[in-house]
């Protein structure tokens, strides 16, 4: 009960400092080269937020799955599971069309910003 | 007799998943100095390079907080 | 904005300096610097407004032939520095940990297997369907990366496993001198089931070091 307490704020705090030198870093270079391309920056900004939110659904998603799996649930709370986590892929799928990204843009896979995209 | 659905690739081949896969361990994986100069890397979603710290440390954390419940049966390897 | 030379890290090494390339990131030279017995190849140069993609080849490039010849602690790239003395000191503070993985997995290298599962179509279905169907493509990914860390048990020295969005990403620590006969046993294996399997490798072994 001692350690998972300590190790998990700092890890979530390292991540969190991580996470903002890159966000600051990007931010930095989109604001160096992109004076005239606005749409770029609004779908940046699009594909990192919806890029979290589709984090925690895969998150979500899991945890749900494990739940199955312990078989302790009614079969009114797995549709009632099943429903909620349907929608929320469908809404993040909707939200992201709006910006113009696909499903698989929102994939945490790291690569060119040009080319195609592969798992 | 090779497995159909078996791909190999690495760090010495030049095709294009290759080159992803070595981006993605050349800007992920390593150790980070803390402090140290922040320099923006051109041509690659760098946006995603923290976002991958965070899953890491997101899903150690649920793991983390489920190895604590008593009932829970389920383990990763 | 300074103009002044900085620092580039690529590794940590143990013992005396490996061999390394001449010529490195943005064309500067390649070094080793000492700290006890513990080695660090960097470059000095002075660090441009944004690195290219092309730099993060060549920073690989110049990691790779260091690892090729032993085990490395890699740097994530770009990690730049002030100077010398930052480095050295950064050497001091994390001596122990690093001395301690690197005599650890000395003969050790990374392989990783991706497993994607088959993308599904499930709009319009009840909540209950939806759900199993997820539970489905899980367990069958589980099956497959079971069926694999089965085929390579008597390679395989630790393993580690990430769910990705697509599927499982697992980390085999395995014996360098293990490396083609890992490759030949995947294949033979005829791990079934999920879209694709993909195997990579050998890697520097950032996923079992203790820092």
């Amino acid at each position: 009960m001692t350690k998972p307490q300590n190790q998990t704020p700092a890890e979530m705090e390292a991540a969190i400092e991580d996470l903002k030198r890159q966000i600051t870093t990007a931010t930095q270079a989109g604001m160096q080269r992109i004076a005239c391309d606005p749409e770029s920056i609004e779908q940046g900004l699009a594909k990192l937020v919806l890029g979290l939110i589709e984090l925690l659904r895969q998150l979500l998603e899991r945890q749900a799955v494990r739940r199955l799996e312990g078989g302790s649930l009614t079969d009114e709370q797995v549709e009632n599971m099943g429903q909620a986590l349907m929608k929320l892929e469908q809404k993040i799928h909707e939200m992201a069309a709006q910006f113009g990204l696909k499903p698989e843009d929102l994939n945490l896979q790291l690569g060119p910003l040009t080319g195609p995209r592969k798992s | 007799m090779a497995s159909p659905n078996v791909i190999a690739i690495g760090p010495d081949a030049s095709d294009e998943l290759s080159l992803l896969d070595i981006l993605d361990h050349v800007l992920n994986a390593g150790v980070v100095i803390q402090g140290s100069i922040v320099i923006s890397i051109g041509g690659v979603d760098l946006i995603y390079v923290g976002l991958n710290v965070v899953l890491t440390s997101v899903e150690t954390a649920l793991r983390t907080i489920e190895a604590d419940q008593p009932k829970k049966l389920d383990r990763k390897k | 904005m300074s103009c002044a030379t900085k620092l580039l890290a690529y590794c940590v090494t143990l013992g005396p300096g490996p061999e390394i390339p001449t010529i490195g990131v943005i064309g500067a030279p390649v070094r080793t610097v000492q700290f006890q017995n513990l080695g660090c190849v960097y470059s000095p140069l002075i660090p441009p407004q944004e690195f290219s993609q092309e730099d993060a080849l060549r920073f690989h490039t110049v990691l790779k032939s260091v690892f090729d010849q032993q085990a490395v602690i890699p740097f994530r790239f770009p990690t730049i520095l002030q100077n010398e003395t930052d480095l050295q000191e950064h050497l001091r503070a994390k001596y122990d940990v690093y001395s301690g993985d690197l005599q650890q997995l000395k003969d050790a290298v990374q392989m990783e297997l991706r497993i994607t599962a088959k993308p599904e179509a499930v709009s319009g279905s009840s909540g209950t369907d939806y759900l199993r169907a997820k539970q489905q493509s899980s367990r069958a990914l589980g099956a497959a990366s079971q069926q694999a860390k089965i085929a390579l048990s008597d390679l395989i020295l630790e393993w580690k496993e990430r769910p990705t969005e697509s599927g499982l990403r697992c980390y085999a620590l395995v014996r360098r001198s293990d490396i083609a006969r890992f490759r030949r046993q995947l294949e033979d294996s005829n791990v079934s089931g999920p879209a694709q399997l993909l195997l990579s490798g050998p890697w520097p072994a950032t996923e079992f070091l203790h820092d």
